[in-house]
């Protein structure tokens, strides 16, 4: 018997993976999946309503902010200016965006990456089914694999 | 899919849903955000949280009550420094109807928000279980993952594209169809067109630009591509979960005959 550890991002693939595992008379008891939660993510779980878990949209959320109002005043003024409000209200909007993105940048600090959670495959087979299972997991994007020979 | 932990709170409160018309969660949203979206575009707060009736009656209230009121007109000779064309331009009886409809829209999103985040502080930590796929013969939506940069650049495009991408049906063709509508109307199209043929000067050719209509325009793309991109990362993420939730229960080591610590005292 050997045993094959593989990590995975959650997507889609993984059922794809684990549907075609059970085509190739590999046994559902003989697979396990752990969910490897990021270590931050379970800190801010204790915390519950106050924290915002929305760290990727507040990346933008100043800027697209700044480009609305950027944009109504830059058209506005553009009907007397000499490229006209098209030009000005585009340019304004774009300097806008540019704006609020820095000050988010610069004063709220929430660009750090999002920590990602990992779906960690353990599989328990036969030593003739291994290149099977090696081959089933190469194809469905895993990030990692390793064998243990027992 | 009986799931033990916490099933009678799951039976009151529902964390996501997916039918034809597409997905809907639960998530932690900034109230200042959201009341931000309703005051530059009354109706875009609600439909941010999936209010899509209530959001749609208050973007056509919007655009019929600032429409009349020559609201953006006003604004362009406010912003330009003519202050006394600006107070001609503005229908005092439609303006007086718009200040109490635009602050509810604001105050209303804010408050709801604020609400929905401790329904959403309930519900979070519960399992995600969901249909993930709703195939009908009129129309087929299922939950997966979607880039949500390139939602946004389809609704900077044309307001409403990155919604369908997203499969937002609602918001999709209420934003297409206003689209439509202020496209057409500001004549901003025609504008550009005079311009790059060489039919007319800039200054002969702002004379074609409506600036009532063309004033909705910033509102509408930003309102609609921020919109794509939040609403693309919310679905994303509940995919996740949703994933995560069915791994959990179906999948886990508890489910499987393997045991870590004893296996290898026994099998050696």
């Amino acid at each position: 018997m050997s045993s094959l550890i593989c990590l995975f991002k959650p997507s889609l693939s993984i059922e794809l993976l684990l549907s075609e595992f059970k085509k190739n008379q590999i046994d559902q008891n003989n697979v396990a999946c752990f969910i490897l939660d990021a270590p931050l993510s379970q800190l801010t779980n204790e915390i519950s309503s106050s924290s915002n878990p929305n760290e990727e949209m507040s990346m933008a959320d100043l800027g697209f902010v700044f480009a609305t109002i950027f944009g109504v005043v830059g058209a506005s003024i553009g009907f007397k200016m000499e490229l006209g409000p098209i030009i000005w209200g585009i340019a304004s909007s774009i300097g806008g965006f540019i704006l609020g993105f820095l000050i988010d940048l610069i004063f709220t600090k929430k660009f750090k990456k999002k920590p990602e959670t990992y779906i960690l495959i353990s599989i328990h087979c036969h030593k003739g089914q291994e290149n099977i299972v090696k081959k089933i997991i190469a194809a469905h994007q895993a990030l990692g694999l390793t064998v243990i020979e027992s | 899919m009986a799931i033990e932990i916490g099933s009678n709170i799951m039976a009151r409160r529902n964390n996501a849903v997916l039918d034809f018309l597409g997905s809907a969660g639960l998530s932690y949203r900034k109230p200042a955000i959201i009341a931000w979206w309703s005051a530059a575009f009354p109706g875009f707060g609600h439909m941010l949280l999936d209010m899509h009736i209530k959001g749609n009656v208050l973007f056509l209230f919007e655009i019929i009550i600032n429409f009349n009121s020559k609201l953006n007109l006003a604004m362009v000779y406010t912003f330009m420094g003519d202050f006394k064309r600006s107070a001609l331009t503005l229908n005092t009886q439609w303006t007086l109807i718009y200040i109490p409809f635009y602050f509810y829209c604001i105050w209303d999103s804010y408050i709801t928000t604020a609400k929905l985040n401790r329904i959403n502080a309930l519900t979070k930590d519960k399992p995600v279980t969901m249909k993930v796929l709703d195939l009908r013969t009129y129309e087929t939506c299922f939950i997966d993952k979607r880039l949500p940069w390139l939602a946004s650049v389809w609704s900077f495009l044309l307001p409403g594209l990155g919604q369908v991408y997203t499969r937002r049906l609602f918001t999709a063709l209420s934003l297409l169809s206003w689209s439509v509508t202020i496209y057409v109307n500001s004549h901003q199209l025609q504008y550009i067109q005079l311009i790059v043929n060489h039919e007319a000067t800039m200054a002969e050719a702002i004379k074609v630009l409506n600036p009532e209509w063309l004033l909705f325009m910033p509102s509408l793309i930003f309102g609609a591509a921020y919109d794509a991109y939040a609403k693309t990362v919310e679905s994303n993420r509940l995919f996740e979960k949703e994933l995560l939730s069915y791994l959990k229960f179906e999948w886990s080591i508890a489910k499987s005959d393997l045991i870590i610590k004893e296996k290898r005292g026994s099998d050696l």
